[in-house]
């Protein structure tokens, strides 16, 4: 592997934003193909924080740099990326559901889905079973990631779920849900399609789910 | 493991074992609501222990799974199952009582009655004719004292488990429990254990109580849907001032700053006070209240349990047993108990004191990464007690939640630290910690070391102040009814602050 790209993927675990545009940038200078300073560099160094946050070797703050490094390189690869299909891992639309206001453990999630080359479509906070899959529809998404951090709101899931029975795209996306107090019991009971305990396992998993 | 076997009897076909021991008047604490998360409601079968469930599979180790240790929310009950509870014992949990506020001209109500508190507790003989119940009902445990209106002498306090534990330790699953049709059974838990303390103190049936509790316990006490509590955006049935049964209800500010803060606020005499003063419970909820007489800003943060031995590996309440002071040297530790025995599991106390330990031997690092030799295993702390890795995050998440809450708070009032008079520290956690400590893993800020003032059960004190006086249940009104509330959740300072404060401070 090129040099470069493995100063990209080590500059990314540090968080160093600013190394890793002008890295970026260098690459495309260099002659390299943007989809393999995307992959080599950006998405390799993604993979690191990930599975070292899953092994509590790093936490969340880290994350959110080594994420915000990765956005500053994946500006830079943009223009070049044009033509390509940049995101060509898959379309995740992914919000808390009704009720719920806490978005730090959706954000992780997001940044993982990112890291594996996802295309995320952060539709925030609060967001109603309805808004969920007209989304999937106008979009065409491939996966529908819910996540609840009350057991209060956790009821919800199942009620997005039903949505998307309802407006008949259930056999066209999967469901994923998470949080705190929900469990692979759960999402068995509502009908979801998968669960997982923490961020780095859910873009694992949504990699699996979509045959990627 | 604790106590006798016990018979499970008929009639239980259908329930889980928690719900079969609570029917049989066994009460156990379901700390998740019976969710299978927390692994924490273990009971040890005498034989034929039903198979694991998954959550038994998740959660306890495999020699435990094979001496026939189950979780009791998710195992099935059978007519006839015998088996013992490993759960700690709560009923010895130590709670906070006593209150004593910082003398302040505009405060003098207050002080006179903390020196009265001061020979508390145990129950009292027979009480003169005109007293009162003054009563503090947190999530965890309850305080009632007998107050004798005109002369404001407390005659007797005494203190109790809030047996609504068995649906849950926070105020979230008991809303879900509500939810889910168990509202009536929630109800009649709280009242029994008012009932039972009351005649502790000799007070006949009728006597009239002054309730100050947080919004979730008021809710429930007065058999009101807790259905808008727990979703956004989180509105209450109702927190104003008035009368229920035999019962004043104190006023709240909104669904999770209840009337127990109100009641520390005007305890305090925040509400008088020109300077501006912050008030924080460093409990679940982690509900805060910064300002004066002109003005009151109030907020809440998900701190979550840790600081009360919850979702730590070995945490347990502060039961006799538990780690509650540790000091660390040359990779050993030295601790204290509760009660001097061995150990058992940690406190919240210990947990904060462990972390400071093991920042200052420089055994975690200011990310919280813990050294390689203890990385895997966790650092021993006493013999079977361990504190891991996943430990440290979960302190590091509730500390940050209340150093950032804080700072959002001040930031929303438009102030600074500089301008803060006095920060009251409300709770019994706030009580028996080091500040100091508490100051080096930045759960409190430096900037105010000098003017932190640990009040005790500040809620309790605004429900003894207002059964002598009843000027005081017109200042609680306004307080409520004046009081803002900022959301932290939506703020995107508190984001940014949350992820800074989530790392540790560099130590001297």
């Amino acid at each position: 592997m090129s040099e470069v790209l493995a100063k990209i993927s080590e500059m990314l675990q540090k968080g160093k934003r600013k190394d890793v545009a002008k890295l970026c940038q260098q690459a495309i200078d260099e002659g390299l193909n943007a989809n393999e300073i995307l992959t080599g560099g950006l998405l390799a160094g993604m993979d690191v924080v990930g599975a070292k946050f899953k092994a509590n070797e790093i936490f969340v703050p880290q994350v959110l740099v080594s994420a915000r490094a990765m956005k500053a390189g994946s500006e830079v690869l943009k223009p070049y990326l044009a033509g390509e299909d940049a995101s060509g891992k898959g379309k995740i639309v992914m919000g808390t559901v009704q009720g719920d206001l806490h978005d730090i453990g959706k954000n992780l999630v997001i940044m993982m889905f990112e890291g594996k080359g996802f295309e995320v479509i952060d539709l925030g906070v609060d967001v109603s079973p309805e808004k969920f899959v007209q989304t999937a529809i106008d979009e065409n998404a491939d996966i529908i990631g819910l996540s609840a951090l009350l057991t209060t709101t956790m009821p919800v899931m199942g009620q997005v779920v039903k949505a998307a029975e309802e407006a008949g795209i259930r056999d066209k996306v999967k469901i994923m849900v998470g949080g705190a107090p929900v469990t692979k019991e759960f999402a068995e009971s509502i009908g979801a399609d998968a669960y997982t305990e923490d961020a780095p396992s859910a873009a694992e998993k949504a990699l699996e789910l979509i045959g990627a | 493991m604790r106590g006798d076997w016990i018979e499970l009897k008929a009639g239980c076909a259908g329930k889980s074992v928690m719900e079969a021991l609570q029917g049989q008047g066994v009460y156990m604490a379901g700390n998740c609501g019976s969710n299978g998360t927390c692994g924490k409601c273990r009971v040890r079968f005498l034989s034929d222990a039903p198979d694991p469930s998954a959550a038994d599979l998740k959660l306890l180790p495999s020699d435990a799974i094979a001496r026939g240790e189950r979780l009791a929310c998710k195992a099935q009950a059978a007519e006839g199952m015998r088996l013992a509870l490993i759960a700690p014992d709560e009923n010895a949990m130590k709670v906070e009582s006593s209150f004593s506020m910082p003398s302040m001209p505009e405060n003098a109500l207050s002080e006179k009655l903390s020196e009265k508190a001061a020979g508390h507790a145990g129950p009292a003989g027979t009480l003169p004719g005109q007293a009162v119940a003054a009563v503090d009902i947190g999530t965890t445990t309850i305080v009632m004292s007998a107050v004798e209106t005109g002369t404001g002498r407390i005659l007797g306090t005494v203190t109790g488990i809030n047996h609504q534990r068995a649906w849950g330790a926070d105020v979230i699953s008991r809303m879900e429990a509500s939810n889910q049709g168990k509202g009536g059974e929630l109800q009649q838990s709280i009242l029994t254990d008012l009932d039972e303390l009351r005649e502790r103190l000799g007070l006949p049936a009728d006597v009239h109580m002054l309730i100050s509790g947080n919004t979730t316990m008021e809710h429930l006490l007065q058999g009101l849907p807790c259905r808008t509590l727990g979703v956004a955006p989180y509105i209450p049935v109702d927190i104003s001032l008035h009368e229920y049964k035999n019962m004043t209800i104190l006023p709240g500010i909104s669904t999770f700053v209840g009337a127990d803060i109100v009641s520390g606020i005007v305890a305090c005499g925040m509400d008088r006070s020109e300077e501006i003063c912050l008030l924080v419970d460093l409990g679940t909820n982690g509900e805060m209240a910064i300002g004066n007489r002109d003005r009151i800003l109030s907020a809440s943060t998900a701190a979550g349990p840790a600081f009360e031995g919850g979702n730590i590996s070995c945490g347990i309440p502060g039961i006799p047993g538990a780690v509650c002071s540790v000091e660390i040297e040359d990779g050993e530790a030295r601790v204290q108990t509760i009660g001097g025995g061995p150990a058992a599991g940690i406190c919240g106390t210990g947990v904060l004191e462990v972390v400071y330990e093991l920042l200052k031997e420089e055994l975690i690092d200011e990310t919280g990464l813990l050294e390689d030799d203890y990385f895997d295993d966790g650092f021993p702390v006493a013999e079977g007690v361990v504190f891991t890795g996943k430990d440290v995050r979960e302190v590091q998440l509730a500390k940050s939640a209340v150093r950032a809450g804080m700072e959002v708070l001040i930031e929303a009032y438009g102030t600074d630290y500089d301008h803060i008079g006095k920060l009251y520290l409300a709770g019994g956690f706030g009580q028996k910690i080091d500040l100091k400590k508490a100051v080096g893993i930045g759960l409190l800020p430096e900037e105010l070391l000098d003017r932190m003032y640990p009040v005790g059960n500040s809620s309790l004190a605004g429900a003894v102040m207002a059964a002598c006086d009843p000027a005081i249940l017109e200042r609680m009104a306004e307080t409520a009814r004046k009081s803002e509330e900022t959301a932290l959740a939506e703020s995107p300072l508190f984001s940014d602050l949350y992820m800074d404060h989530m790392f540790f401070p560099e130590q001297d």
